[in-house]
């Protein structure tokens, strides 16, 4: 079987890469999809799947699937501390749009097993595409079995290298997205040292992380809460480099003039 | 590779341990490159924000079932399928017309479009157009997500045999069809027709 020419196998590539969405796409998408993911972050035994059992009895609504009861507050503190990134305002005025047609419509899906997936049968991890070129085919990796025909001799040229590793970048956020969860958590039920000291991990393992900001909210806000001395200048720094983001209004909650939720 | 779901140097979250965190982990990774694996699936620009949507929903719901020594990529593979399907079935089913012509009528860029910056997204998506929905989906798989012949077999539930036979007459259509179409770009380059 003869292969693609490599003049197509480039207009594929190409093609992909413009069919990536923006970052703006992807943060706006990822604050709808936290809205039908549980908030199961949180708690000690919470379990993942323990929490929500995967929906195989097909009886179930979507709004049951979806867990729609997630608090606001649950889901803000998620989204911030997972997407960091420019869509912090948006927390700040939860969204009133009803939730997608998709969703709606998903609830025969749940039955369906992903795919018929080849879960036996699947790759020792084929490498994910780069982050920042994610519309790229996976380095075939060396364990890959049985490549086809035509492309056992081909060689393809789009692994990144000199890129930072999506995984790791995404190991990296999952890992800091832990440890500030942790925070939060201790912070909200009045362990104010302990959130402190969780913050301080998070800056030692994560010195260039990319929840700097959330971190540096939680340590003003256990300062204030706990009427430390170095609260208003940890504060004033706190707004200081991160003026109008989510983390410092959230901070304000505890350092400001508003009162935390309840 | 290491229990981690998402494989690597560092240990990425369980799925059962935190599932917010392991979904969005896996968001953040393969997020964009599902969204254009959606897209030449034929899921039409409009509608892959939902579907991609339901994608992960999906992963998330599920997760119970990942098993340590697969790729969420490969799952994603299989969920993304699924759902490409299941809506090009939903399309078909309201519209009462055939899929494919819709699609093509849809995709086929305007002069303006032509002129755009996406002309490579443009001219892959008139290829895979040309495609049936199973070649398109084995071109896919193999050309794009590149997948062996055994594992999109087992993906679509099919012999590899058969996903070879899909795969050769969908690169020769696709060759045939490149080559006519960008002869055709340089005649009209040259003088118009």
């Amino acid at each position: 079987m003869s292969e693609l020419d490599d003049e197509i196998r480039r207009l594929l590539e190409q093609g992909m890469r413009e069919a990536a969405p923006d970052r703006d796409t992807e943060e706006r998408v990822l604050r709808e999809l936290l809205k039908h993911v549980p908030h199961d972050i949180h708690g000690p035994d919470d379990g993942g799947a323990a929490a929500e059992p995967p929906a195989v009895d097909g009886g179930a609504t979507a709004a049951q699937t979806v867990g729609l009861s997630t608090t606001a507050k649950g889901l803000a503190a998620v989204f911030a501390a997972a997407t960091a990134i420019a869509v912090t305002a948006a927390l700040l005025r939860p969204s009133v749009e009803a939730p997608s047609r998709g969703v709606e419509e998903r609830t025969a899906d749940d039955r369906e097993p992903p795919g018929d997936m080849p879960l036996g049968h699947a790759l020792k991890d084929t490498p994910p595409a780069a982050e920042i070129a994610p519309a790229l085919p996976p380095t075939r990796g060396p364990d890959r079995r049985e490549p086809l025909p035509a492309q056992q001799s081909r060689t393809r040229s789009h692994s990144p290298a000199a890129q930072p590793s999506p995984t790791v970048a995404a190991d990296s956020l999952a890992a800091e997205l832990s440890l500030l969860d942790a925070a939060e958590r201790a912070l909200s039920s009045g362990q104010y040292e302990r959130a402190l000291s969780l913050a301080r991990e998070h800056a030692r393992a994560h010195p260039s992380g990319q929840l700097t900001a959330e971190r540096r909210a939680i340590e003003a806000s256990a300062l204030c809460a706990a009427g430390d001395p170095r609260a208003p200048a940890t504060f004033a720094a706190l707004v200081r480099d991160h003026g109008s983001t989510a983390a410092v209004t959230r901070a304000r909650v505890w350092c400001g003039d508003e009162k935390p939720e309840p | 590779m290491g229990s981690s779901a998402l494989s690597g140097r560092h240990r990425a979250p369980e799925p059962r341990a935190s599932g917010s965190a392991w979904v969005v982990a896996a968001y953040k990774t393969h997020f964009r490159y599902i969204w254009a694996l959606l897209g030449r699936l034929g899921v039409p620009e409009p509608n892959i924000e939902d579907v991609v949507q339901e994608v992960f929903l999906v992963l998330h719901r599920r997760r119970a079932e990942f098993r340590s020594d697969s790729s969420v990529r490969t799952w994603l593979h299989g969920i993304a399928i699924r759902k490409a399907r299941r809506f090009r079935e939903r399309q078909r089913w309201r519209q009462h017309e055939p899929l494919a012509a819709d699609l093509e009528a849809s995709r086929a860029p305007t002069p303006e479009a032509q002129a755009s910056e996406h002309q490579a997204l443009q001219l892959v998506d008139r290829l895979l157009a040309e495609l049936s929905s199973e070649q398109r989906e084995v071109f896919v798989l193999s050309e794009i997500a590149a997948m062996s012949a055994p594992e999109i077999g087992a993906l679509l539930g099919v012999k590899p045999n058969t996903v070879y036979s899909r795969l050769r007459l969908a690169r020769q259509r696709v060759r045939e069809r490149y080559r006519a179409l960008t002869s055709a770009r340089g005649d009209g380059e040259e003088g118009g027709p």
